[in-house]
């Protein structure tokens, strides 16, 4: 439920203690993340850094509802460097380990018994 | 969440997952009906399906969240708009609900709770409002002047012709007519039959609230105007905003006051007592009175130019009397009202009784019609009610008296009986005030037609 990653009591609360309710959305998450990350790397290969701005800001979203708490920063900057499109020489290095830690915490993810 | 009124609601959110997570919460209530947008356009498009909320995330990827909220209030105002935002933004909340929005939340852990609040808020707002629309209608169909005044007399189908006048146009209306005739309904029936029904009817009686506060009253009052004026009070007029002023018993106004009308009529704003600035109005006026204002013009107690601007289209309402076969219609109609509202079946009036109040002249009119019926039906012993069953209580006893339909001698008998009582049975004094002559009286007691005592 809580380790380096993420802390699910944050869904928890915001499901309302209702357990069948908490397991679906992170089952969603499991679903839809990788779908945006996957669109993230389509926008930084085409240089289309406004699309990376706007992806990055909808995973965030997410990413701070389910209590993931390591990468909210990490999508943060690549949301404000895709939107203002600075940074742009680091933005393939911030999303290589977006990335990793993603992989991570989905693996996480799978493990728990919820 | 219990299931109550039904509520069509559109998510309008670009991420999915939080678009399901809001749909599995709204969808707890399982009357309610949800839909789901990932983009502005889709949403758009299905607007005219008319939701009663929408739950707008603030930054959608085709249009601005406040693009989105203005197009929605120019289609329906009453479509409720809760702007969901991923971060805490005070600006643009502000900016958000000075466009229309019902509310402002943070997608953090209270969401849920925030979101399912305020929902059920909306619901009651929406049930609310229905109600109000559905009372506003039955309030129409009470004040259908066809049905709300019972009658055919060629007097009231004058009134009903010039009622329908005043409806179709925003002429100021003076109504004139005894006590009970149905001044108020009259000016109700006009309201809520013209285009300002769905704006306030606001009845004012002028001869009822005491003469210091009337002014305040009627246009209200800034904070510390006078003493005990602890807060600001908006007047009457600015109360009936869009609607309709009734100023009953307008007789009744004191002159210095009716200066004061005068200038709100023709400039059509009112000034606040302490106020400095004016506030214009939309009112429609409709005023009142059992007075002839044309003598009280002429006797120096109303205004000519405050008469004249009043006077619009003069409905004059026909007494009672003077309704041929209208008493017993209403009458009859008041029978059955009485016997819906208590139960109870198959009460009618008797010949005899019908007679009685034919006969009777009615100068409390139909408001003394409903009481003496009312009472009628209560003093029944079945299902008719009888001539004995009819009791006037009329506080005109000359009427009374004539009522009783004695012959010309009795009459005489009880005059000369009543003042030989009241001037303890001097026949001189008595002979004097009713100018006969003494002898008369004297015949009278000797033929034992007058008893006197002592």
């Amino acid at each position: 439920m809580t380790n380096d990653y993420y802390d699910l009591t944050v869904l928890s609360k915001m499901t309302g203690g209702d357990k069948a309710f908490l397991k679906h959305m992170v089952q969603l998450f499991l679903t839809e993340a990788p779908k945006q990350v996957e669109e993230m790397r389509v926008a930084i290969e085409n240089q289309d850094w406004l699309e990376l701005g706007k992806t990055a800001h909808k995973i965030k979203s997410t990413i701070k509802s389910m209590g993931i708490h390591s990468m909210i920063d990490d999508a943060l900057s690549l949301e404000q460097d895709g939107k203002n499109q600075t940074n742009l020489g680091m933005i393939e290095e911030n999303f290589a380990l977006f990335e990793a830690k993603f992989i991570h915490v989905v693996e996480l993810l799978q493990q728990e018994d919820l | 969440m219990t299931s109550t009124k039904p509520l069509k609601i559109f998510v309008v959110e670009d991420d999915e997952w939080y678009c399901n997570f809001l749909e599995y919460n709204l969808k707890l209530n399982e009357s309610n009906q949800v839909k789901k947008f990932l983009n502005a356009k889709d949403f758009l498009n299905c607007l005219h399906e008319n939701p009663d909320v929408v739950t707008l995330d603030y930054s959608l990827p085709d249009m601005d969240g406040d693009q989105v909220l203005k197009r929605i209030k120019e289609y329906n105002k009453d479509i409720q708009v809760l702007a969901i935002s991923g971060q805490e933004d005070i600006s643009t909340a502000i900016g958000l609900l000075k466009l229309g929005a019902y509310d402002y939340i943070v997608k953090d852990e209270d969401t849920r709770d925030r979101l399912l609040n305020i929902v059920n808020n909306i619901r009651k707002n929406v049930e609310l409002r229905e109600e109000v629309t559905t009372l506003r209608e039955e309030i129409g169909k009470k004040y259908d002047f066809s049905k709300a005044i019972v009658g055919n007399s060629a007097a009231i189908k004058r009134t009903f012709a010039l009622i329908e006048k005043a409806c179709k146009s925003k002429i100021t209306v003076s109504i004139t007519g005894e006590t009970g005739t149905g001044k108020e309904l009259v000016a109700k029936a006009i309201h809520y039959n013209s285009d300002r029904k769905g704006k306030p009817f606001v009845p004012v009686n002028v001869s009822a609230i005491p003469k210091d506060l009337i002014e305040s009253e009627m246009f209200g009052h800034e904070k510390g105007a006078f003493t005990g004026a602890t807060a600001r009070r908006l007047g009457k007029f600015e109360e009936a905003k869009g609607g309709t002023i009734f100023l009953d018993e307008i007789g009744e106004m004191d002159i210095n006051l009716q200066a004061k009308l005068l200038r709100v009529l023709q400039e059509r704003e009112v000034t606040r007592i302490g106020g400095n600035g004016t506030v214009s109005i939309d009112v429609r006026i409709i005023c009142a009175t059992h007075k002839n204002l044309a003598d009280e013009v002429k006797a120096g107690t109303f205004r000519e130019d405050l008469y004249y601007r009043l006077l619009g289209l003069p409905i004059q309402l026909p007494p009672l009397r003077d309704r041929e076969n209208d008493i017993i219609l209403i009458a009859n109609h008041f029978v059955k009202e009485y016997c819906k509202d208590n139960g109870i079946k198959n009460l009618s009036l008797s010949a005899d009784a019908k007679n009685k109040m034919r006969k009777y002249h009615w100068p409390g009119n139909v408001r003394e019609l409903k009481a003496v019926t009312e009472l009628s039906c209560v003093m029944a012993e079945d299902d008719v009610v009888h001539e004995s069953d009819v009791i006037f209580n009329s506080s005109n006893s000359l009427q009374d008296i004539l009522l009783k339909e004695m012959t010309l001698k009795e009459y005489t008998r009880k005059i000369i009986q009543t003042y030989l009582e009241k001037y303890d049975n001097n026949v001189l004094e008595v002979a004097k005030k009713l100018d006969v002559g003494k002898s008369t009286i004297y015949r009278m007691i000797q033929n034992n037609e007058i008893e006197v005592e002592g």
